[in-house]
């Protein structure tokens, strides 16, 4: 299988603090990975670092074969990533419909976006909810409405940083429902996760950071049974 | 060649108090609370008016200074409450009502008062030096500058108010928590801005024509100051004023004064540029 | 009325029936006023509708991009002594006025091109583009403001410092009449109406197309609008050179309704207007600014015959006002309002 994203030695620093040291990740096309780690484990600054949003002091980062590490956020999307990052990033004083449009209208011709807006809104379970304002959507709705625009871009490879966050389990649930079923259309998936029921339910391969470094991989079992995965959660044993 | 030296360092000396003085009632309020008070000017004028109208009167010139300060604080207080207050979630809302208010004051002073009125005459005198000749007061004015500087550094650095000030500031969450009254420390510190603005207009009234657009003539400095100086006002304002007065004292011996205006404008597009932060910013980054 | 479909969308208000016919209503009546109303009338309608370019320019960049510019004024008064050297030099035979006009608004354009790059592709941040255009703003008025003596020409025409420059050619269309028609009165008053027909029109067309969803995406939310993949630079870069033009539109056309044009029309008062008018009107609506901006103009040139002061302090006052208690802008409010009776009313009669 082909290496769809690949960071090399990813180095950032706050002030002297190392949010990421020399991060090596490698995902495979067609995956779903998961990223876990202890709070501060530099998680979302990797993320951060593959969409663009900041600078890396060193390393590189790979998409599908192009070094895209001085590029801009915006020709990273157009490369085929999209993100959806921790805080909620939708327009939350236009209507449903009119986040979804704007998603979807750099792909999608003038004479399609009608059908393609109402095929999301009804994917997206909020057809009855479009012409509301994003912002007065419940919060798990607003998580449903956010992955909608992300994969409105019809991307490669799909960012998500605790995209469950706030939902309740039937949400949670229905949302590891929808990750499959993307990526068994093909898309390569990304998320970082604190829910480990939701890990089980859709990773097959996990990525734990630990202080800015890739500290282990592996299936969830392997994660689950390494005593030192478990150390670096619970503290001294 | 001295007279030219001497002439310069009177010049320099002269735009540096200008800038201070023009800045701080601004520098404050942006500082502290990161509204850019756009009536600014119309404090310098309420100080400048106040004074000239009680020295007037009869009161003895300090004290009409004293009371256009106070006056201009206390109207600053009651536009905090009226107007500011409502404003802090919207901040760019703030710089736009705060023109508006400018542009009311202004224009109401010229309906009730008229389009000047008699003023003052510069207290001291002047000297001769090197076949130049001096106003006194044009002097004093950077000590005074320098004097309200370091009261300003000792008010909120060592007085129990300008801790609870700062620390309002920075976290008002967390200041009104520990039980400080944030809304008496807005309202303090935005009349405080207003109180220096109006004591600028109060110690410039003697030596210009009173009229109901005379802040526009320190719009300009104060912004062009603040800008330069940089996020923190204390630490900026004395190094921007420097640098500006330099470059305008420059300007203006060469090409006139309009001339050395057009250079500090150009100064502040240039350091937006380079340097967003300010030179206070610019300081504070090697500590970080 | 599909063919209606590209002049309605998210950004602008009124998409019906009712709303266009009394748009073409209000069209013919505007085009037929120099026969109903006297000619001083009809040369005050041709100068209330000469700024709403301005405004219009400023609704794209404040309200649909969400860049408070308070550059506009800088641009209008570039543009207008553009125009003026360049038509003094130049005179104005044979439609060479057109050259000066077109000369005038394309060294504008490419001025609020330049300033646009300056800013927004060295990451100037939103407070800060604020004080970069009021600067520049202010730099222009001091700068031309001490232009008074004869040295500073270009070519036949004195810049003239405080008291401005004047004696201008308005412009003249070649051919029609005699020698070319002179655009004065009549004819200068159906050509402002046109173009402030068809710039509202062609603007409707773009706030509501894709160009103009991105525009609105990057004011909710710039950092969202980069994730969907937009330059967002580029796009402010273009709403800002497009609202810039406008002023010059503005510009040019205010020196050749009153042959002058002066320092203060780019002062800080000066600068303040169009930001009432648009803020008053909705600065997020086009046609609510439209409106505000005539009706705002028609109201303080009323109130000038007290006392010009009268007018400001009263356009203050709306300011703060709108501020504090309609931040959406009064005629967005009232059209809103007027919206729901409307609905109700509907409901009602079902």
């Amino acid at each position: 299988m082909a290496t769809l994203l690949e960071t090399r030695r990813l180095t950032k620093s706050f002030g002297g603090l190392f949010a990421s040291r020399g991060v090596n990740l490698a995902v495979e096309a067609g995956e779903i990975r998961c990223l876990i780690g202890p709070n501060g484990a530099g998680k979302s600054t990797l993320f951060k670092l593959i969409s663009g949003t900041y600078r890396p002091d060193a390393g590189q980062v790979y998409f599908d074969g192009v070094d895209i590490t001085l590029f801009r956020p915006y020709r990273r999307i157009n490369q085929g990533l999209s993100i959806k990052f921790q805080v909620p990033g939708i327009f939350v004083d236009l209507s449903v419909e009119h986040n979804l449009r704007i998603a979807l209208q750099r792909l999608v011709a003038s004479a399609q976006i009608d059908d393609e807006t109402e095929k999301l809104l009804y994917f997206l379970d909020l057809a009855g909810a479009r012409q509301m304002l994003a912002g007065t959507l419940s919060h798990g709705q607003q998580q449903w409405l956010e992955i909608g625009m992300a994969i409105a871009l019809c991307p490669k490879l799909l960012l998500l940083d605790e995209p469950t966050a706030g939902m309740t389990p039937e949400e949670t649930f229905k949302t590891g429902e929808l990750l499959k079923r993307l990526n068994a259309g093909g898309m390569t998936i990304v998320v970082i996760e604190h829910d480990m029921a939701f890990v089980r339910q859709i990773a097959r391969c996990i990525t734990v950071l630990h202080f800015g470094e890739v500290f282990f991989e592996g299936t969830l079992d392997d994660v689950v049974n390494s005593k030192d995965v478990v150390r670096i959660y619970l503290g001294k044993e | 060649m001295l007279a030219t030296g001497i002439g310069f360092a009177y010049q320099f000396a002269d735009s540096f108090a200008f800038l201070i003085l023009s800045s701080i009632g601004l520098a404050v309020i942006f500082g502290m609370m990161g509204v850019i008070n756009l009536a600014h000017g119309e404090f310098i004028m309420c100080g400048a008016y106040v004074t000239v109208l009680s020295a007037r009167a009869g009161l003895p010139l300090p004290l009409a200074m004293v009371l256009g300060a106070a006056v201009a604080g206390a109207i600053g207080i009651l536009i905090e409450f009226l107007v500011i207050r409502r404003l802090y979630s919207r901040l760019f809302d703030s710089i736009v009502a705060t023109w508006a208010i400018s542009v009311i004051a202004t224009q109401g002073m010229l309906i009730v008062v008229g389009p000047s009125l008699e003023g003052l005459k510069t207290p001291f005198g002047s000297f001769e030096l090197a076949g130049l000749t001096f106003s006194w007061y044009r002097i004093l004015l950077p000590v005074v500058a320098l004097a309200i500087l370091a009261s300003l550094y000792l008010l909120f650095v060592k007085t129990p108010f300008g801790v609870r000030a700062r620390a309002t500031i920075q976290k008002p969450e967390m200041a009104r928590a520990l039980g400080v009254n944030t809304d008496r420390v807005y309202s303090l510190t935005f009349g405080l801005g207003a109180a220096l603005a109006g004591l600028t207009g109060a110690l410039y009234a003697p030596t210009m024509t009173t009229v109901p657009t005379m802040g526009s003539a320190f719009i300009v400095q104060a912004f062009v100051t603040v800008v330069v100086g940089g996020t923190d006002v204390l630490l900026g304002a004395a190094p921007a004023a420097t640098v500006l007065a330099f470059i305008q004292s420059l300007l203006t011996a060469s090409n006139g004064q309009l001339i050395g205006q057009v250079g500090l404008l150009l100064t502040v597009i240039v350091v937006v540029r380079l340097m967003p932060k300010g030179i206070s910013g610019w300081m504070l980054k090697g500590s970080e | 009325m599909s063919w209606l479909s590209g002049f309605n969308g998210p950004q602008t208000l009124g998409s019906g029936l009712g709303f266009w016919s009394s748009f073409a209503a209000a069209v013919v009546l505007l085009a037929a006023a120099p026969w109903l109303v006297e000619s001083y009338l009809v040369n005050n309608l041709a100068y209330f509708l000469l700024w709403t370019f301005m405004a219009l320019g400023l609704s794209v960049i404040w309200g649909h991009a969400g860049i408070l510019s308070f550059g506009q004024t800088a641009f209008f008064g570039l543009a207008g002594y553009s125009y003026g050297v360049i038509s003094i030099n130049l005179g104005d035979a044979n439609g060479l006025t057109w050259v000066a006009f077109s000369g005038a608004l394309l060294l504008t354009a490419l001025f609020a091109a330049l300033v646009a790059y300056f800013m927004f592709y060295g990451g100037v941040g939103n407070v800060f583009v604020g004080i970069v255009t009021l600067s520049i703003t202010l730099v222009m008025e001091t700068f031309m403001a001490q232009t008074a003596g004869p040295e500073w020409a270009i070519g036949s025409a004195r810049l003239n410092g405080f008291n401005g420059m004047s004696n201008m050619p308005p412009l003249t269309m070649p051919g029609i009449v005699e020698g070319g028609l002179v655009l004065e009165g009549n004819a200068l008053y159906w050509f402002v109406l046109a173009l402030a027909v068809s710039v509202y029109l062609g603007l409707r067309r773009l706030v509501n197309s894709r160009f103009g969803n991105v525009l609105v995406a990057i004011r909710e939310n710039p950092d969202r609008a980069e994730m969907l993949g937009y330059d967002v630079r580029l796009y402010q870069l273009a709403a800002f050179t497009l609202g810039g033009a406008l002023a010059g539109v503005s510009g040019v056309l205010y020196t050749t309704w009153g042959s002058y044009i002066t320092p203060s029309s780019m002062g800080l008062t000066a600068a303040a207007l169009p930001i009432i008018w648009t803020a008053a009107g909705g600065r997020k609506d086009i046609t609510t600014t439209f409106v505000a901006t005539v009706f705002l103009l028609w109201l303080s040139q009323t109130l000038a015959v007290k006392g010009a002061q009268y007018a400001l302090v009263l356009m203050g006052v709306i300011l703060l006002l709108v501020v504090l208690l309609a931040p959406d802008g009064l005629v967005l409010l009232a059209s809103r309002a007027l919206a729901r009776t409307a609905a109700e009313l509907r409901r009602r009669r079902t």
